[in-house]
């Protein structure tokens, strides 16, 4: 405060002391300055650089501007929609409008004298360099770039740029803001994208408006209900009804839309579809409102045709009825076998039967079990087809050779149904090539099925003639024949199920898909035709003339059989098939021992080192056939002896399976005394 | 006007009698609302800054329009009116600032030019 105070007086002085002086020096510089700041003032105003003014009034200020000439201008630019900038020619803002600066969001006094540049995307700024470029060359340019306000997201504007001035050039610029536009095309891209999406989808989608009217379809949806339905209402160009619950016509059962409009959603229901052409389209049906501010504004349907699904669905079920049809058949066929199989036994049993008497029940066994082996042969074998596990034997023969055999060895079981048999085959050799078991088993089974369905009195023809590179087997009947349908699925497994009326007439109904399948095997084709019910059928099968089998080795050369004594170990835990196989060959001549597991076999073989070994492969004890003969092949005492599998798989896995286990043979059950003699025979005492 | 020699005793001062530069110089421009000599002076204000004191100055805009009362602190008068607060002595250069020269020698720039 002192200091203050000698600085107020010592205004009036002369400095005396130094610090009187300073002060006065001080006084001089401020006194110099406020002047020079009057006449800057005055210089200002004069230059018309000032135009606006602080006025104390009453101890208040108050700031008054000049009005200026151009202020219509000014409110013109303030006032457009665009955004007005006007650079130097060093690209400052001279200039911008209000609605500029709204653009970058930030006050216009903030963008003035700013490089315009610092407000765009740097990614624009060499786009932004050229357009100026083409300003001035050109006279005008324009382009989109996109402002990056300081605090805000980017602005995709379009700019027209004009230069104004003479030698260094300054730039008018208008701004146009384009984000509505941008969002518009975003709009259009989303349009674009949805409209996409109902082309490709594989299931039918209808967008509907509030009123149930169709605005948008699916591709797949048009081709559903077959026209254009815009603006159609949905409930009438896809008239829906509940899946499952009685005539699609019936009103109670016809879906509408207008649950789903008023908010209801469904999910997975199954429809159907009553089509213009052709039958129902079974549908599966989704549909949920779309809302907009919690408004229903329409909905969403999705059909999906699932009628192919269903079919296969239907087919499934019916396959499997039919499976289970056959296997009550099965049971009832082997049933039949067993009934006289148990009479005959007993007749044996009784002491009091003739001669006569025991021979037909030895041959009625011998018929059944026959009988028996055939129907689970063909079990087998359907089985083997189905899996891929038949394996032919080709060789060149006959075919007319063999039809004439198949024939005569079928002609009694013909006769005995009181019919006729032709034949019609040429003298002249029919050399094919194929497995001639398999081809005999296939025209059995056709004469067997002619059998089956043609009543007394009836004909059978078979011919079989060459054709071109292919020879025709034929067998004809003057049967029940077959409608078309029947004749369609006639080759099904279990088809004979099908129809009661084939019931009396026994058999699995398995023998024509046998056949089919075997002749298929050798590249062939059977197949069926019928004038009608009552008028008969004809099976046909077609054979490729297939001569490229060397013909110098035919199968079925057999050595004579030879009865040499042998001494045989049979290795079985079922004590009945062990005791019979036993007898049957001690009546043979053969030495016979028996063992019932894998451990006492091996033990009886060192034993008694006998000329064959006939073993089964599931033994109990711990050690299979399988191992059994690994024993007896590493045993010097038994390596030698011919050793033969008993097994109840039939397929070329088991057989390679045995035969590396160090089996000699493989023999599946049941094994008929034939079989066992012919590989007897081949066997070489020791 | 000659800024040498008008320097005030207590700025700071170097052996050699040249004042030590200032970090950042500290302008205060007093316009009213967006008077086409407020717009020119803030925009040739930028330039000037740019151009010759790039990266050590701040400017501090005031709108007198908005706020009147604050024309008491710097005795404002006549609009636009810059002010320079930092470096010391405070100094103002009326006018739209559209006379560059002056305006360099009326702040003292021309001096960190050298």
């Amino acid at each position: 405060m002192a200091d203050r105070g000698e600085i107020s007086t010592g205004k009036e002085r002369t400095g005396r002391s130094p610090v009187s002086t300073r002060r006065t020096d001080l006084q001089v510089a401020d006194l110099r300055r406020r002047l020079e700041e009057a006449e800057e003032t005055i210089r200002a105003i004069r230059a018309g650089e000032v135009d606006a003014f602080v006025m104390t009034t009453a101890g208040r200020d108050d700031v008054f501007a000049l009005e200026i000439a151009a202020d219509p201008y000014r409110r013109l630019v303030e006032n457009m929609q665009q955004g007005a900038v006007t650079l130097g020619p060093d690209g400052a803002v001279l200039f911008c409008n209000q609605r500029f600066a709204e653009m970058l969001q930030v006050p216009a006094m903030e963008v003035f004298g700013r490089r315009l540049q610092s407000y765009l995307m740097e990614s624009d700024w060499a786009l932004w360099g050229a357009l100026e470029r083409e300003a001035i060359e050109r006279g005008a340019a324009h382009g989109e770039i996109v402002l990056e306000p300081p605090r805000a997201s980017p602005v995709p504007v379009h700019v027209a740029l004009a230069p104004f001035g003479r030698g260094a050039v300054g730039m008018s610029v208008m701004v146009t803001d384009l984000s509505d536009q941008k969002r518009h095309e975003a709009v259009l891209a989303a349009e674009t994208l949805s409209k996409s999406i109902l082309e490709q989808a594989a299931d039918a989608i209808v967008v509907c408006d509030a009123a149930g009217m169709i605005i948008r379809t699916s591709h797949v949806a048009e081709e559903l209900c077959g026209r254009n339905a815009m603006l159609l209402p949905f409930d009438s160009v896809f008239p829906l009804a509940v899946s499952g619950g009685g005539p699609i016509d019936a009103p109670t059962q016809r879906v509408s839309l207008r649950e789903v409009l008023e908010g209801k959603t469904v999910r997975g229901l199954e429809v159907l579809l009553r089509r213009e052409d052709g039958g129902p389209a079974h549908l599966l049906m989704s549909a949920a409102p779309l809302k907009q501010d919690r408004r229903t504004v329409g909905c969403v349907v999705t059909l999906t045709d699932i009628t192919d699904q269903k079919a296969a669905e239907r087919l499934l079920r019916e396959s499997d009825r039919k499976k289970d049809e056959f296997l009550a058949v099965l049971g009832h066929e082997l049933r039949n076998a067993l009934g006289p199989v148990r009479n005959a036994n007993q007749i044996l049993d009784r002491a009091d039967a003739g001669e006569d008497d025991l021979r037909a029940a030895r041959a009625m066994l011998d018929r059944q079990v026959t009988h028996m082996t055939r129907l689970i042969d063909d079990l087998l074998d359907v089985s083997r087809i189905a899996q891929g596990k038949i394996l032919l034997r080709k060789e060149l023969f006959d075919i007319g050779a063999l039809v004439r055999t198949v024939a005569a060895d079928h002609r009694s079981l013909l006769e005995a149904g009181d019919l006729r048999l032709e034949l019609s085959v040429s003298g002249e050799p029919i050399w094919t090539a194929g497995d001639p078991v398999r081809i005999s088993q296939v025209v059995g089974n056709l004469l067997q099925n002619a059998a089956k369905f043609t009543d007394p009195g009836g004909r059978v023809t078979v011919s079989a003639e060459p054709a071109g590179d292919s020879v025709l087997v034929e067998v004809r009947d003057t049967g029940i024949g077959m409608s078309p349908e029947v004749a369609a699925s006639a080759f099904d497994f279990f088809s004979q199920s099908e129809s009661s009326r084939d019931r009396s007439r026994g058999g699995l109904g398995l023998g024509l898909a046998l056949a089919r399948g075997l002749v298929e095997l050798h590249g062939g084709h059977l197949r069926a035709d019928s004038e009608g019910p009552g008028l008969g059928s004809r099976f046909t099968v077609r054979l490729p003339l297939d001569r490229r089998v060397d013909a110098t080795s035919p199968r079925g050369h057999r050595p004579g059989l030879r009865r040499a004594a042998l001494r045989i170990l049979i290795v079985e835990d079922n004590q009945d098939m062990a005791e019979s196989l036993g007898i049957l060959l001690r009546l043979e001549g053969h030495r016979v021992e028996t063992a019932r597991t894998g451990a006492a076999g091996v033990e009886l073989a060192r034993k008694l080192r006998p000329d064959v070994v006939l073993c089964d492969l599931g033994l109990p004890g711990g050690m299979d056939g399988y191992s059994v003969a690994a024993r007896l092949r590493a045993d010097p005492i038994t390596c030698r002896t011919h050793l033969v599998a008993l097994s109840g798989y039939a397929d070329e896995d088991a057989r390679s399976r045995a035969v590396k286990a160090g089996f000699d043979q493989h023999l599946s059950k049941p094994v008929s005394l034939e079989t066992i003699d012919e590989v007897l025979a081949h066997v070489v005492p020791n | 006007m000659n800024a040498r020699e008008d320097g005030p005793p207590e700025a700071p001062a170097a052996d050699d009698g040249t004042r030590v530069p200032p970090d950042v110089w500290d302008l205060t421009l007093y316009v009213a609302g967006q008077t086409p000599k407020s717009v020119v002076a803030l925009t040739n204000l930028r330039r000037i800054c740019e151009e010759h004191l790039e990266g050590r100055y701040q400017i501090h805009v005031v709108d007198l329009l908005k706020d009147p009362g604050l024309a008491r602190a710097h005795q404002i008068v006549a609009i636009p009116t810059l002010v320079r607060g930092i470096p010391q002595p405070l100094r103002k250069i009326i006018g739209d600032l559209s006379a560059t020269e002056r305006v360099l020698v009326g702040l003292d720039v021309r001096r960190q030019d050298g």
